[in-house]
């Protein structure tokens, strides 16, 4: 049932997710769609399923046209963030002391570092945008990537079967693509699907406070804020914009929860 | 056994700090029964730093212990207040007479010597960033003492407008201000105000009444609440947490009229308007674009529906109140069906794309762009939108440094109601006017060196006219200022600025 | 003693590091933002002024000089003065400690406390049958769901309820505790959703460890079990987690002084990166990588004095 419940729900996000990226023209049109004369309906009136926005717009169906960048902003601040993380964890774990010991003391030093702090300064210095959000957000979270990809492969390289290899003269690098990272990637897949789920919750935040992509942009995160605006008078606009994130947010954990389990992970404790 | 001694020190440390404090609040709202709790929007980020502040938000908070030599009444009329009489010597020379009976609350008399202190020092000798000089006073090149309740102005060029630049520049104690310095004065100002500044803390500002002044006021003392939020004053003055909240979001006065709190709602001398920054090879060039987009525009629904009706369709570059004000003037009709067929005699029957720089403060700014970006796409000109903070926007509005098609505006019109304030910005005058137009510049320019009034009214109106057959800017609206309080009376608003010192408590509700 | 010596010079030498990183970092992402004298300048485009600006903040110089300028006076603790009021930009943040601390610590307080029971009954009680197992599992489907709404949605919720509708607490002012209860309530969200979690998995884990089966054929009760042996160790098997707490509760709390008024650092550093004035921004971050760092050091202090097992390399 459980098992059930969870497919049926992954599915109809991926279906979600995929309109939200394809947006038909006819979706994007019917979501800008706006009448004053219609704001702040309630849910469930006029055939509006979530009501409408300020400006008389249909919530839910600006909800899946944001999907994408909400989303979208959060992937790509995976995509930096892990890609630092697994280079420089590679790095530091198959190269020379020196660069070892330097990475481990940044990675030591960094990984319990508030990323907002100085997400919130790369944002304001570069002006606000998608891109910039999802760069400021992925520049500082790589230090969690790092460490376990140094920790996974240092264990691997040690291994006797890859210290052969290494004897026979393979080089290191040959040795990270075809014995480390078959090896550490459904590790890292677990620690990609949390981070997202971190990162998801760090881009609405920050564009809930105005740093984000910017006006007419339907990202859930503005969405909130604008939410947050109307509370006295629409308090339900808050279900929408909130659900969306919750929801992801629980469908990435359960995710994760799942295929560390099928790797007998308990990613509670290891991340 | 000794983490639950640690957990139980650490509550009670973060007990006695709450309760030492939560006392001494207790503790001062015995002795002072009748302070008033103020929910202010902000507070400024300069302090009391005189050089560092015109208009909001200083002049919500700085009357209260600052007093200028002119004020502005709520008619727009400029009117004696530490000076006594003004009159003008020659043309760029204005002579000013004092009143003889106010003192600085540390006790230093008011004198010729603390205007001069003001103009000489603060105006033109200290700070950076002296956007006072700049906006307020760009004219005065200095100031001479004539005997000790006299005092000479002089200014570069005539200025019609000195005495009421100068209902926002306040003269200073000397013999303090030198003593601390700028900075510890920032912090700890001295002035001759109804109230006097007892602390200033991250966020709150403390005042006790000043008997002594020439204004006494009528309460014990005022208590400014810095509360950023429109939702968070509204509920700070519903709950009675706070007496009086400043700028309240328009959606909320009916609710607030309902509970028996008191709306004061009048004319905020604010003009919303995006410029058009017009450049070689931009299908801006083209009148009729121009003409098209402010075709384009339902501003009544704006203001009808984003703005609960609390402000009006712009009509000109001014404000009602306004000098120079023309009521007979009417805004551009919103006619989509016009607006599309402007751009196609243009030469732009598929639209056109053009980029915006935009500043977007509350969340009814993001409303209402958002309400005229769809209205502008909806008759083919698709925009793309920058926002950016206030700094880097004014920043850029000063040097003219513009990169994109439009910019938003949302000129302030206070404290001088100085029709002609946001051409200053346009006037081909500047190295990197958005759009130069030889001919309005013209206009401005000479009125604004023009004493004769009917003369004045008349430059003006040509201006406006030019204006609507080739607009350089997209009219918006104009804003409204709302204020909600209780258990007070006697509230008195001239042009943005309370008359703190006429503020009383209601005496029927003590138990309050 | 030496030990003791050599492991206090060390960690001096990391903050000095970490900060050395921050403050480098923040003067090229400064530098990015354009040039500051047009930021100062006020409406003056007049290049004179504009020259004369640039030469007061030594901004005609290399920069290579700059930065060494930099660096120097932030060793003397010289920050800088703020753009916007011209005060003390290292003072301007340090006034904001004591409401930021009231706050964290009051939300520290109050995660724990409800951290620490949920986690040890809901571990304790994972495989119970009955109405408290029943309890224990739609509990835990709760939180797995808490897990997922951002603590900004949670503000928004206790605004709409305690504040608006109730009209409880208030929403916004440092006004003694009644203020202090939603914004700690909301940092709690942003954090306790994760202890608890592990909390439960540790304490149900410890429930089946050697020491506990041992106990209980000895004859002690159930909760004495849990209380004595298994959650002792689960608070320590949770104390991987401190490091990532840390950088939440200063996050929760960015957001939280934003979204409540708190007149704290969050607060300060969000309104003066809109206002860019970078002194004032750059001090907010040095006191709380300093305070990050320094609250890291006293948990790992704290946990080597409880449990003298752990020794870090």
């Amino acid at each position: 049932m459980k098992k059930l419940l969870f497919r049926a729900s992954l599915l109809v996000m991926l279906v979600l997710m995929v309109t939200s990226i394809v947006s038909p023209d006819l979706l994007e049109q019917w979501a800008s769609e706006r009448d004053l004369s219609r704001r702040l309906l309630p849910p469930l009136t006029d055939g509006y399923l979530l009501g409408t926005d300020g400006l008389g717009r249909d919530v839910a169906l600006r909800l899946i046209i944001g999907a994408k960048h909400t989303v979208g902003i959060a992937a790509l601040a995976t995509l930096i963030s892990a890609a630092i993380g697994i280079g420089l964890g590679l790095l530091s774990a198959l190269t020379s002391s020196w660069i070892r010991q330097t990475l481990d003391r940044i990675v030591d030093l960094t990984i319990a570092f508030p990323s907002l702090v100085l997400a919130v300064t790369l944002v304001a210095v570069l002006g606000r945008s998608s891109v910039t959000l999802a760069f400021a957000l992925g520049l500082f979270s790589w230090p969690v990537f790092a460490r376990v990809t140094a920790a996974q492969t240092r264990g691997i390289v040690a291994l006797p079967y890859v210290q052969t290899a290494s004897y026979f003269g393979v080089s290191r690098w040959r040795i990270a693509f075809s014995h480390v990272i078959p090896v550490i990637a459904p590790t890292i897949g677990v620690l990609v699907a949390l981070q997202f789920a971190t990162l998801l919750i760090s881009t609405a935040g920050l564009s809930f406070l105005g740093l984000g992509p910017g006006l007419g942009v339907p990202e859930w995160g503005s969405m909130l804020a604008e939410a947050r605006a109307e509370l006295n008078r629409a308090p339900w606009l808050l279900i929408g914009p909130g659900v969306a994130i919750a929801w992801t947010v629980l469908m990435m954990n359960s995710l994760a929860e799942k295929m560390a389990s099928r790797l007998r992970l308990s990613h509670q404790r290891d991340f | 056994m000794r983490s639950v001694v640690m957990a139980s020190l650490v509550a009670l440390l973060l007990l006695a700090g709450c309760d030492s404090k939560l006392a001494d609040r207790q503790a001062s709202a015995q002795n002072h029964d009748d302070v008033i709790r103020i929910a202010s929007r902000r507070l400024p980020p300069g302090f009391a730093n005189p050089a560092a502040h015109t208009g909001q938000p200083a002049v919500d908070i700085w009357p209260a212990f600052f007093d200028a030599l002119t004020y502005i009444d709520a008619n727009g009329n400029v009117i004696p207040w530490l000076a006594t009489r003004w009159t003008q010597t020659t043309t760029t020379r204005w002579r000013f007479e004092l009143r003889r009976d106010v003192r600085f609350s540390n006790g230093e008399p008011f004198d010729a010597n603390a205007v001069e202190l003001a103009v000489n020092e603060i105006l033109l000798g200290y700070g950076a960033r002296d956007l006072v000089r700049t906006s307020l006073l760009p004219t005065i090149i200095s100031a001479e003492v004539i005997d000790s309740y006299t005092i000479d102005i002089e200014t570069a060029k005539p200025d019609p407008l000195l005495p009421k630049r100068l209902s926002q520049f306040y003269p200073l104690p000397p013999r303090y201000f030198r003593e601390v310095g700028p900075k510890t004065f920032a912090r700890k100002p001295i002035g001759t105000g109804p109230f006097i500044v007892e602390r200033w803390e991250a966020g709150r500002v403390l005042m006790r009444a000043n008997p002594q002044s020439w204004r006494p006021p009528a309460v014990a003392g005022l208590d400014f609440i810095e509360i950023p939020e429109p939702i968070a004053r509204r509920q700070a003055i519903e709950s009675g947490q706070v007496q009086l909240a400043m700028y309240l979001a328009p959606e909320d006065i009916a609710d607030l009229k309902e509970k028996q709190i008191t709306i004061r709602q009048a004319a905020e001398p604010r003009l919303r308007m995006m410029v058009f920054v017009v450049r070689e090879g931009s299908p801006l060039q083209s009148r009729q674009v121009r003409l098209a987009m402010n075709h384009a525009i339902d501003k009544d629904a704006i203001v009808k529906y984003l703005l609960s009706g609390a402000g009006v369709v712009a009509t000109q570059m001014g404000v009602r109140g306004s000098e120079g004000f023309d009521p007979s003037l009417k805004a551009i009709a919103y006619d989509p069906e016009r607006a599309r067929a402007l751009l196609r005699e243009a030469g732009y029957p598929n639209g056109i794309d053009l980029e915006m720089d935009l500043l977007v403060v509350t969340n009814t700014d993001r409303a209402v762009f958002e309400a005229i970006l769809a209205d502008l796409r909806d008759v083919g000109v698709r925009i793309t939108v920058h926002t950016m903070e206030f700094e880097r926007w004014r920043a850029k509005l000063l040097a003219g440094d513009w990169q994109h098609d439009l910019f938003s505006f949302t000129v302030a019109l206070d404290p001088l109601l100085d029709i002609t304030k946001a051409w200053q910005y346009l006037t081909c005058e500047r190295d990197n006017a958005p759009f130069c137009q030889p001919e309005v510049s013209e206009l401005i320019e000479t009125r604004a060196r023009t004493f004769d009034q009917s003369e004045r009214d008349r430059l003006l109106r040509l201006a406006h006219e030019k204006m609507t057959i080739d607009p350089p800017v997209i009219l918006v609206h104009e804003m409204e200022q709302i204020t909600a309080y209780r258990d007070l009376e006697n509230l008195q608003v001239d042009n943005l600025m309370i008359r703190w010192d006429q503020l009383r408590k209601r005496s029927s509700s003590s138990h309050d | 003693m030496t030990e003791m010596l050599r492991h206090a010079l060390r960690m001096l030498l990391n903050l000095s590091l970490l900060l050395l990183a921050t403050l480098t970092l923040l003067f090229f992402l400064v530098r990015l933002a354009g040039d500051p004298a047009l930021i100062l300048s006020g409406e003056s485009s007049d290049p004179a002024v504009l020259a004369e600006i640039r030469r007061s903040l030594g901004l005609d110089q290399p920069l290579y000089r700059q930065y060494l300028i930099f660096l120097w006076q932030a060793v003397q603790l010289d920050l800088g003065t703020s753009w916007v009021s011209g005060q003390d930009a290292l003072a301007l943040a340090l006034e904001r400690l004591w409401p930021t601390l009231t706050l964290a610590l009051a939300a520290i307080v109050l995660h724990l406390g409800l951290s620490i029971p949920l986690g040890a009954f809901l571990g304790a009680t994972r495989s119970s049958i009955g109405v408290i197992g029943k309890v224990s599992r739609s509990l835990d489907g709760l939180i797995l769901l808490a897990q997922g709404i951002p603590g900004y949605v949670v503000a928004l919720m206790l605004i709409q309820w305690f504040a608006v509708q109730w009209q409880i607490f208030p929403s916004t002012g440092s006004d003694g505790v009644a203020s202090l209860v939603l914004p700690a309530l909301t940092i709690t969200a942003f954090l306790a959703p994760k202890l608890i979690r592990v909390l439960a998995v540790n304490v149900g884990d410890a429930l089946q460890d050697d020491y506990a089966v041992m106990a209980r054929a000895q004859g002690a009760s159930e909760p004495t079990v849990v209380l004595r042996h298994a959650l002792p160790n689960a608070l320590l098997g949770a104390t991987a987690l401190i490091g990532t707490q840390i950088a939440n509760l200063v996050n929760g709390i960015i957001i939280t002084e934003t979204i409540f008024g708190w007149p704290g650092m969050g607060r300060l550093l969000l309104d003066s990166v809109l206002l860019l004035d970078f002194p004032v921004v750059q001090s907010v971050v040095l006191v709380t990588t300093t305070l990050v760092f320094a609250a890291n050091q006293a948990a790992d202090w704290a946990i080597r004095r409880i449990d003298p097992r752990i020794r870090y390399s």
